[in-house]
């Protein structure tokens, strides 16, 4: 029995398909202007890679923020329960998973069976998500997928000051001008981004095992700065931005055997 | 006050051919009333205050109140508060402040409100409730007394109140001309005691399953709280609102058919028109069972001893003091109202209310009752996105089903 | 004697309306607490962000700082001072010795009230410091805070005749209020006498012929160093400054003449409150009145306001203060900060106001 989870989210859209207990295939493609057309090009990607076809899937969960746009699917589910649920499955231990995305990020506490227990979320403010990394990348005329790289070469993060991506931009164009290594600035806003997610994450309750999502845990510089922010040490999955399409195939699953 | 485009508006609306429930005319009555006793007459004179300073003192010396609070949120349901928000702004207010409060100061400056003889404000609760009410009379050039209240709500605190509102009298008997009757005082206390009796027997009957009112429709409870008491039209909205819910209660018709969840809703909902509350409600069946501006907090009042009886009105008000009064209130009430989880409407720039969120999460979740924390505001609809809003109101609805 | 040698409970204060000599009397040194950590961004775990940028910077500074206080004394003057001392408990584990009740108003009725919660207080600090208040000790206490009032008063005729830079000013007057009052006050006399040793010499306030543009700076606790350093930079020289750290301080001397502890805490309750008025007054005119006055006084050009980001009273009070300081031809600034530096927008607002006095002449 094969299901399928979609999640499109502002920059990124990620679709699983499930067999049981088994991941057999996904994908990940950029948003775009079309959130129904990305959950349809990154479904048909993962049909593709599982050797699985459309009418093979018995049920279609949809969630992230374009969610509402994905009408072949059979349910719409909050990023919130489909995170959870999908850090559960990868590790049943998991008591908080944290979300660093494209334009929001999230802290979900994570209750028995993958339910969550709590959450806090940031949308309103590009501090502290993925965009931040953008914005800073394109001043420094980096790669976005290097930034990692550069932040863990700093001999010592500056100090962002700036609350706001777009003061933030011209405090580092400031730094630049004053000969601040770039590795240096890069771990500054790696710090600056784990700081104000820690902050929220304090909200709702840190308890360990942490897991961190989504597409900014590949960025190492901001793993090593939010494990420090926090305290503890951070599990980052194989992918970590199929999670809450992960999450979403489960919750599939779920309503065909419940 | 139909010279007013404020007074034009709010009569329209007042009267507008939506259909009305019982109480609604008898609170339509009773603003219009007021309105033209502010705009309109100079028989009596116009005070304008904070809505903590207990009505039962201005109905009781023959004072007609102007709340630019309530005003403001009125306003905000007639679509002014962008012309409310944008003349504060020329005033030189900080877009930090709260909009509750700009609203009101951008509808003064725009001379929508109604002449002001004196001010007055309590200290506690909000900041600059007071500030402003402050401001205006001065730039007005007319008195103002400001109640200091204090945090504590002992004898001792009572005493004080008292004190300060029997200077207040003095206060206004030279300001304004007012002769001070106390047998009008003590009917106006007899007037509050009996709105009371019946405020009680409302939130009896709203103790059914499934709830009979709809939340939403109780946005303008506050308003009722802080501007009924002491008048008789207090009695008549109280009456009138008891019988409704009776009827509804006895026939087994709750306002909201769909009901999975129960909740209490606190601090302020919206008051521009605004999805938020029919996808709460309508889409996802969450019944809001009890709201916290509709919690009457004070003890029957003493006719014997007028002012003490209000002092301690004033200081008993649950948001007054440590954060735990408002979270001891709060569980009292969920469990009371069986509810499953709470939602905080937390209005932009509502320091004394968002500032503690911490504590009551934290003693809300011991108790194992989630609670959900909306970000938006309750005057400028610019202020509120409902995408990010019905997410977490989704996402909270799953973690309770 | 330096705070740590005295051996004594060394007690922080969020607060101007907290009596230090009521806990000098009882034993304690009281200090006041002054931020320290750079970014207030440890606190919004427990404050929301668009909460008092000082209140959050004082929570951070005890968060990650760890501020060598035994315990702190809160008031109620506020909202942001009110949900602080509510989220306290659940995140710092320095412990509230008390908590006051400062009454709004100076009338006979409010100094009473104010008194009796002094009383209450100091029966708090007995408990914890395991000493008793006698009227013997209260009166040495306020005879040494007195004094050292006298001493900050003839430094700030020093400061404003020129004769001592405003930096060394403000340490003093910052001094005064965190250290041991009997090693400040012997500093503050080291300076006065080294005033009159140089009474000769020429002015080192570096503005002899008094072209300087003449500033009042308007803050909560203290304006930040960053600015003033600025402002003194680019040819302006700060000549008022009504913030706690100064003018917003008890500058009256505390009646000695009580002879029982109740009489001193009234002397006390009405020092306290009759102090410059604050915006939590709620008495523009009263206010405003004092303000025009000082800057009459003063001979001031310009004033700059340097409010907390999302402090709510002075910034509610700015409008009604741009429009008075105006109608006498005194331009006005707001800046609202989150913290004690500068960002480049803060620095070229201030660059730019002052271009613009300079201009209009």
């Amino acid at each position: 029995m094969y299901v399928a989870g979609i999640d499109i989210g502002s920059t990124s859209g990620e679709a699983l398909i499930l067999e049981g207990e088994r991941i057999a295939g996904w994908s990940i493609v950029d948003t775009g202007y079309s959130s129904r057309r990305a959950a349809e090009e990154a479904l048909e990607i993962a049909l593709k890679r599982s050797g699985v076809t459309r009418d093979q899937l018995r049920r279609i969960v949809a969630t992230g923020y374009g969610r509402v746009s994905v009408e072949f699917a059979d349910q719409q589910v909050t990023e919130i329960s489909c995170y959870a649920r999908g850090a559960y499955f990868l590790h049943p231990q998991v008591q908080t998973v944290i979300d660093i995305g494209g334009q929001d990020s999230k802290v979900v506490a994570v209750g028995p069976g993958g339910k969550p227990l709590d959450f806090a979320m940031n949308d309103k403010c590009a501090a502290g998500t993925g965009r931040f990394l953008e914005v800073i990348a394109r001043v420094l005329q980096l790669e976005l997928s290097e930034m990692g790289t550069w932040a863990l070469r700093a001999k010592r993060a500056a100090d962002i000051s700036s609350t706001c991506t777009v003061f933030a931009e011209s405090e580092v164009v400031t730094l630049v001008a004053d000969g601040v290594a770039r590795e240096d600035i890069v771990a500054g806003i790696c710090r600056s981004i784990a700081r104000r997610v820690a902050a929220m994450a304090a909200r709702v309750g840190v308890e360990p095992p942490v897991m961190f999502a989504g597409g900014v845990a590949r960025n190492w510089g901001v793993v090593r700065a939010l494990e420090e922010a926090l305290g503890h040490p951070l599990m980052v999955p194989e992918e970590p931005q199929i999670v809450g399409a992960l999450g979403a195939a489960l919750i599939a699953r779920d309503g065909i055997t419940s | 006050m139909l010279r007013s485009p404020l007074g034009l508006r709010l009569v329209r609306a007042l009267l507008a051919g939506r259909p009305q429930k019982p109480h609604h005319y008898v609170s339509a009555d009773f603003f219009l009333e007021m309105a033209r006793g502010a705009y309109a007459s100079h028989a009596r004179p116009v005070v304008w205050s904070n809505i903590f300073v207990p009505s039962e003192l201005f109905w009781g010396l023959g004072i007609v109140p102007f709340f630019p609070e309530t005003w403001a949120g009125l306003a905000a349901s007639m679509g002014l508060s962008a012309l409310g928000v944008s003349q504060s702004a020329a005033l030189g207010y900080p877009v930090d402040l709260c909009t509750v409060h700009r609203s009101a100061a951008g509808l003064w400056a725009s001379h929508l409100f109604p002449r002001m003889d004196a001010g007055v404000a309590t200290s506690h609760i909000c900041d600059i409730a007071g500030q402003m009410i402050s401001n205006f009379a001065f730039t007005e050039g007319k008195p103002f007394f400001l109640l200091d209240v204090p945090q504590s709500n002992d004898g001792a605190a009572v005493d004080y109140v008292a004190a300060q509102l029997e200077r207040l009298i003095e206060h206004w008997r030279e300001a304004l001309g007012i002769s001070f009757d106390t047998d009008r005082l003590r009917e106006a206390i007899r007037l509050s005691n009996q709105a009371r009796a019946l405020a009680l027997e409302v939130a009896s009957l709203r103790e059914a399953q499934p709830a009979p009112l709809r939340g939403s429709g109780m946005r303008d409870q506050l308003a009722m709280l802080t501007a009924m008491f002491g008048h008789p039209s207090g009695i008549r909205y109280y009456q009138a609102l008891r019988d409704y819910t009776a009827r509804r209660v006895a026939d087994g018709q709750p306002e909201q058919a769909h009901q999975r969840v129960r909740l209490y809703w606190m601090h302020l909902m919206p008051y521009f028109e605004s999805a938020l509350l029919s996808v709460l409600e309508d889409e996802l069946g969450g019944a809001i069972a009890w709201e916290e501006i509709s919690t009457l907090w004070w003890d029957e009042l003493d006719e014997r001893e007028p002012l003490r009886s209000l002092a301690r009105k004033i200081v008993s008000l649950f948001f007054n003091g440590p954060i735990q009064r408002r979270t001891e209130m709060a569980l009292r009430l969920i469990r009371r109202y069986h509810c499953q989880g709470a939602i905080h409407f937390s209005h932009w720039g509502c320091r004394q209310s968002a500032g503690a969120l911490y504590v009551l999460r934290a003693r809300l979740r011991r108790e194992g009752v989630p609670l959900l924390v909306l970000d938006g505001d309750c005057i400028d609809p610019s202020n509120l996105q409902l995408g990010p809003l019905r997410t977490r109101i989704e996402a909270f609805m799953e973690m309770l089903a | 004697m330096s705070i740590s040698d005295a051996g004594k409970p060394i007690v922080g204060l969020l607060s101007a309306f907290v009596p230090r000599e009521l806990l000098f009397a009882l034993g304690c040194i009281p200090v006041r607490m002054f931020p320290t950590a750079a970014k207030p961004t440890a606190a919004e775990a427990y404050l929301p962000r668009n909460f008092c940028a000082l209140t959050r910077n004082l929570l951070a500074s005890f968060l990650e700082e760890k501020p060598p206080v035994q315990a702190v004394i809160f008031t109620d003057e506020d909202d942001s001072l009110r949900r602080l001392q509510d989220v306290w408990a659940e995140c710092v584990p320095v412990p509230i010795w008390g908590s006051l009740e400062v009454p709004r108003t100076d009338d006979a009725i409010a100094i009473r009230y104010f008194a009796s919660g002094l009383t209450r207080l100091a029966r708090q600090l007995e408990l914890h410091t395991n000493e008793v208040l006698t009227a013997r000790r209260l009166r040495a206490a306020i005879s040494l805070y007195n004094q050292q009032r006298r001493l900050l008063l003839s430094l700030k005729a020093s400061w404003l005749n020129g004769t001592l830079p405003t930096p060394l000013y403000r340490r003093l007057c910052r001094l005064g209020l965190t250290e041991h009052p009997q090693s400040a006050n012997e500093v503050l006399q080291n300076q006065i006498d080294s005033l009159s040793a140089s009474a000769d010499a020429p002015g080192v306030a570096g503005d002899a012929n008094g072209s300087a543009m003449r500033l009042l700076l308007i803050a909560e606790l203290a304006a930040p160093a960053a600015l003033v350093r600025q402002l003194e930079s680019q040819g302006a020289r700060v000549v008022a400054e009504v913030s706690d750290l100064d003018e917003l301080s008890v500058m009256q001397m505390v009646a000695e003449t009580g002879e029982t502890v109740d009489e001193l805490l009234i002397a006390l309750a009405e020092a306290y409150l009759a102090k410059t008025p604050a915006p939590r007054v709620r008495a523009p005119s009263r206010r405003l009145a004092y303000l025009t006055q000082l800057a009459r006084e003063r001979a001031v050009d310009a004033v700059i306001c340097a409010c907390s980001k999302f402090c709510d009273l002075p910034l509610a009070e700015y409008p009604l203060l741009k429009a008075d300081m105006e109608r006498i031809g005194i331009p006005v600034l707001l800046l609202e900060l989150e913290d004690e530096t500068l960002s480049g927008q803060h620095r070229t607002r201030v660059e730019a106001f002052l271009e613009t006095v300079r201009a209009h002449g």
